[in-house]
C-alpha cells in the first residue's frame, strides 16, 4: 500500500468513526455546522467581509434586512460585519484559556488520581476552595488592573478552568486503577507512566474532550460579560464592547428597535454557544460507546 | 448522645472555617494585587489636593492617602503591608469609599441585603423548580413529555446568564412593560414595614429572581433526571414496592431523597459562580445590590469600594456555602452515622 492510500484510507476511517456518527442526529449537524462557521469566521471571514466603519445617522438600529442580516448598530454600521470581525478575538482568547486550563487539569488530575490517597485529599481540598472564590468578579478586576494582552486575559481564564476537570478525572483515574487490567499491566512491570497514559489515558478522552467544549463556551461567557461590563477590550469588535456600548452609553434597552438589535446579537452568541455543547454531546457519543444508541 | 449528634456538624464546620480562611487570602491578594498596581490614579489627585491644604510634599500625602483609603502603609516592606492588609480587612477594616466619601461598610450594609434577598430566594426556587421538573421528566423517562422537557432543559442551560437577564429584560419590561427594570423600589414609596413596600420591593425584585431561577433550574433537571432514572432501576425499589409501600411515599422518600442528595455537594459549589455573576445581572437591571456596587467601582475607579464589595462578596459566598452544607446532615443519615463508624 503506497503513503498516498494509506493516508486516503485513515481520512475515510475518520469519517466513518467520527463524522459519520455525528452527523446521525440532528444535533450533530447543528453543532458540526456552528464548528465549521465559527472557524471560518475567525479565519477567512474578515477578508471577506470588509469591516463597515461608516457612519450612518439615517440607519441607526435598523432592522434586519437582506442588505444588512443583522441589522445595523447604534451608528448605523453593519452589524455583521462587526461580528464577523470580533470574532476571532471572542473565540481565540478563550480557546488559548481552556487550553492551558484543561492541559493543567488533566496532568494535575490524572497525577492526584494515580498517587490517591493524600494526593487526592489534598487536591480535593484545593478545589473546593477554588470553586467558592467568586471567579467571574476575580477575572473582572484583575482583567481591569493588570497590563492588557490576549495572553493576559487568557490566563486570568485559565485560572478557573482547570479544577472542575482536575476533580473528576482524579476520581475517574483512580476507580480505573482498581481494575484488573491496570492491575495486569502493574504485573507486567510496565512503567507508571506508560500505564498512566497508555492505558488510564485513553478511557478519558470522551470526558476531557466533552470537558473542553463545556470550559470553552463558559471562557467565551466570561469574556464577553467581562467586556460587556466595562474591561476595555483589544478590539472594538469585540462582542461584549458591542454590547456595553448599545446598552450602558447608548441605552439601546430603552429604544424599540434597539432592543430587537441586542436581541440579534445576544442571540448571535447564544446559537454558538448551543452550537458548540450540541457538538460536544455529539462527539461524546462516538467517543463513548457507552453513550451510543444501536438502533 | 446529643454531644454526639453535634459531631458531624462540628466536623463539617471546622473543615470548613479552615477552607474559608484561605478563600479570604485569596480573595485579599486579587484586592491588594488590584490596588498596588492601579491604572487610572483617583488617589493622586486627592493626594494633590491634600498636599496643599497640608502644605506638605505630594509623596508624603500620596501616603497618608494610601493609609487613610486601603489601610497600607506604603513605607512598610510589601509583606509587611501585605499581611497588615488582610489582618485590617478580616477586623471588618474594609476601607474608604472616594466616590461616597463614607466607609465602605456603608455601601456594603445597604447593598448586602439585596444581594442576599434576591439571590437566596432564587436559588432556593430554582432548586425546588428544577428538582420537580427533573422528577416529572425521569418518572416519564422515554416519553414525549420527558424527551421535550430535557431538549428544553439543555437548550436553556446553555444559555449565558446574562443573556437570559437581556431576553427577560427586552421581553417583560421593554416590549411588555410588565415588570420594572430599574432599582429595588420605586422612589415615591416610603421604605418601612407597610405593605405598599413590601409588594413595591417584590415587584421589582420580580425580574432578578426570575432571571436567577431560569439560569439554574434546568442544570438541576438534568441532574435530577438522570438520577432518578438511575435510582428507578435500582432492586430496593423493587423490594420496597412488593412490599407494598405506598407510591406517594416511594416517590418522595425513596426516589425523591435518594436523587437529591449528590445534588447538595454541587449546590455549596454552584454559590460562588451565582454570587459573582450577580455582578452582571444587577448591573443589567441597575438593582443596588453589590454586584451593581462592583461594577459601578470599576467604572469609576473607587478602588476602595471595590475591595470592600468584593471581600464581602466572597465572605457571602463562604456563609452560604456553609449554610447548604450544614443541610447535609439533616437528609444524609450516612453522614450522621460517621459519628459511629470513626
Amino acid at each position: 500500500m503506497t503513503a498516498e492510500v494509506r493516508a486516503k484510507s485513515k481520512l475515510y476511517l475518520f469519517y466513518l468513526d467520527v463524522v459519520r456518527p455525528v452527523l446521525k442526529s440532528g444535533r450533530g449537524v447543528f453543532g458540526l455546522a456552528t464548528v465549521v462557521t465559527m472557524v471560518l469566521m475567525a479565519t477567512v471571514g474578515p477578508s471577506l467581509i470588509p469591516l463597515d466603519t461608516e457612519i450612518k445617522p439615517s440607519m441607526r438600529w435598523c432592522l434586519p434586512s437582506l442588505e444588512h442580516p443583522l441589522g445595523c448598530d447604534y451608528m448605523g454600521r453593519d452589524l455583521l460585519s462587526m461580528v464577523v470581525h470580533g470574532s476571532r478575538e471572542v473565540f481565540l482568547i478563550p480557546f488559548i484559556a481552556t487550553l492551558i486550563g484543561i492541559l493543567s487539569g488533566m496532568s494535575i488530575g490524572l497525577l492526584a488520581g494515580y498517587v490517591g490517597g493524600k494526593a487526592r485529599r489534598a487536591l480535593t481540598a484545593v478545589t473546593d476552595i477554588w470553586l467558592t472564590i467568586p471567579s467571574f468578579p476575580v477575572i473582572f478586576i484583575l482583567a481591569y488592573v493588570l497590563p492588557k494582552s490576549p495572553l493576559t486575559i487568557a490566563l486570568l481564564l485559565s485560572l478557573f478552568s482547570w479544577p472542575g476537570l482536575a476533580r473528576a478525572l482524579a476520581a475517574e483515574v483512580s476507580s480505573l486503577k482498581a481494575r484488573d487490567f491496570v492491575e495486569a499491566c502493574i504485573n507486567l512491570r510496565l512503567g507508571k507512566m506508560y500505564i498512566l497514559f497508555r492505558e488510564i489515558g485513553p478511557h478519558l478522552v470522551p470526558f476531557v474532550a466533552y470537558n473542553f467544549a463545556a470550559v470553552f463556551v463558559g471562557n467565551m461567557t466570561s469574556l464577553i460579560g467581562i467586556v460587556l461590563l466595562g474591561v476595555a477590550p483589544l478590539n472594538p469588535t469585540n462582542w461584549g464592547y458591542l454590547l456595553n456600548q448599545m446598552i450602558f452609553t447608548y441605552r439601546g434597552l430603552l429604544i424599540p428597535n434597539g432592543s430587537i438589535i441586542i436581541f440579534v446579537l445576544v442571540s448571535v452568541f447564544v446559537v454558538i454557544k448551543l452550537g458548540v455543547v450540541f457538538f460536544a454531546q455529539a462527539l461524546e457519543e462516538v467517543f463513548n460507546p457507552r453513550l451510543r444508541v444501536y438502533e | 448522645m446529643e454531644l454526639r449528634a453535634l459531631f458531624p456538624f462540628a466536623k463539617i464546620l471546622g473543615r470548613r472555617l479552615a477552607y474559608a480562611l484561605v478563600t479570604i487570602m485569596i480573595a485579599s491578594t486579587v484586592t491588594f494585587v488590584a490596588i498596588r498596581s492601579m491604572p487610572g490614579d483617583v488617589l493622586y489627585a486627592l493626594a494633590v489636593s491634600l498636599a496643599e491644604e497640608l502644605r506638605i510634599p505630594i509623596e508624603e500625602a500620596r501616603k497618608i492617602v494610601f493609609y487613610i483609603y486601603y489601610g497600607i502603609d506604603v513605607e512598610k516592606p510589601i509583606y509587611v503591608q501585605y499581611f497588615e492588609y488582610v489582618v485590617g480587612l478580616l477586623c471588618g477594616n474594609l476601607g474608604y469609599s472616594t466616590y461616597f466619601k463614607r466607609p465602605v461598610t456603608y455601601v456594603v450594609a445597604r447593598a448586602l441585603g439585596w444581594t442576599v434577598f434576591t439571590l437566596s430566594i432564587g436559588i432556593s426556587l430554582s432548586f425546588a423548580i428544577g428538582v420537580l421538573a427533573g422528577m416529572v421528566a425521569g418518572f416519564r423517562r422515554g416519553s414525549k413529555l420527558d424527551s421535550a422537557l430535557s431538549t428544553s432543559f439543555t437548550v436553556i442551560s446553555a444559555i449565558p446568564g446574562y443573556a437570559i437577564a437581556l431576553f427577560l429584560y427586552i421581553i417583560l419590561s421593554a416590549r411588555l412593560g410588565l415588570l420594572p427594570a430599574r432599582g429595588a423600589y420605586s422612589p415615591d414609596v416610603e421604605p418601612g414595614l407597610n405593605l405598599r413596600f413590601i409588594v413595591d420591593v417584590l415587584y421589582h425584585a420580580a425580574l432578578p429572581i426570575l432571571t436567577y431561577v431560569v439560569i439554574t433550574f434546568s442544570g438541576w433537571s438534568l441532574l435530577i433526571r438522570s438520577n432518578v432514572a438511575k435510582i428507578l432501576e435500582e432492586d430496593f425499589l423493587k423490594y420496597a414496592e412488593a412490599r407494598g409501600i405506598s407510591r406517594r411515599r416511594i416517590i418522595t422518600t425513596y426516589v425523591g431523597r435518594n436523587s437529591i442528595l449528590p445534588l447538595v455537594p454541587l449546590l455549596a459549589l454552584r454559590i460562588g459562580g451565582m454570587v459573582g455573576g450577580s455582578t452582571l445581572i444587577e448591573s443589567i437591571f441597575a438593582y443596588p445590590g453589590m454586584g451593581y456596587y462592583l461594577s459601578i467601582a470599576m467604572g469609576i475607579r473607587d478602588y476602595g469600594l471595590l475591595q470592600g464589595i468584593f471581600f464581602m462578596m466572597t465572605v457571602a459566598t463562604i456563609v452560604g456555602v456553609i449554610v447548604v452544607e450544614m443541610v447535609t446532615p439533616f437528609i444524609d443519615p450516612r453522614v450522621r452515622r460517621e459519628v459511629v463508624t470513626t
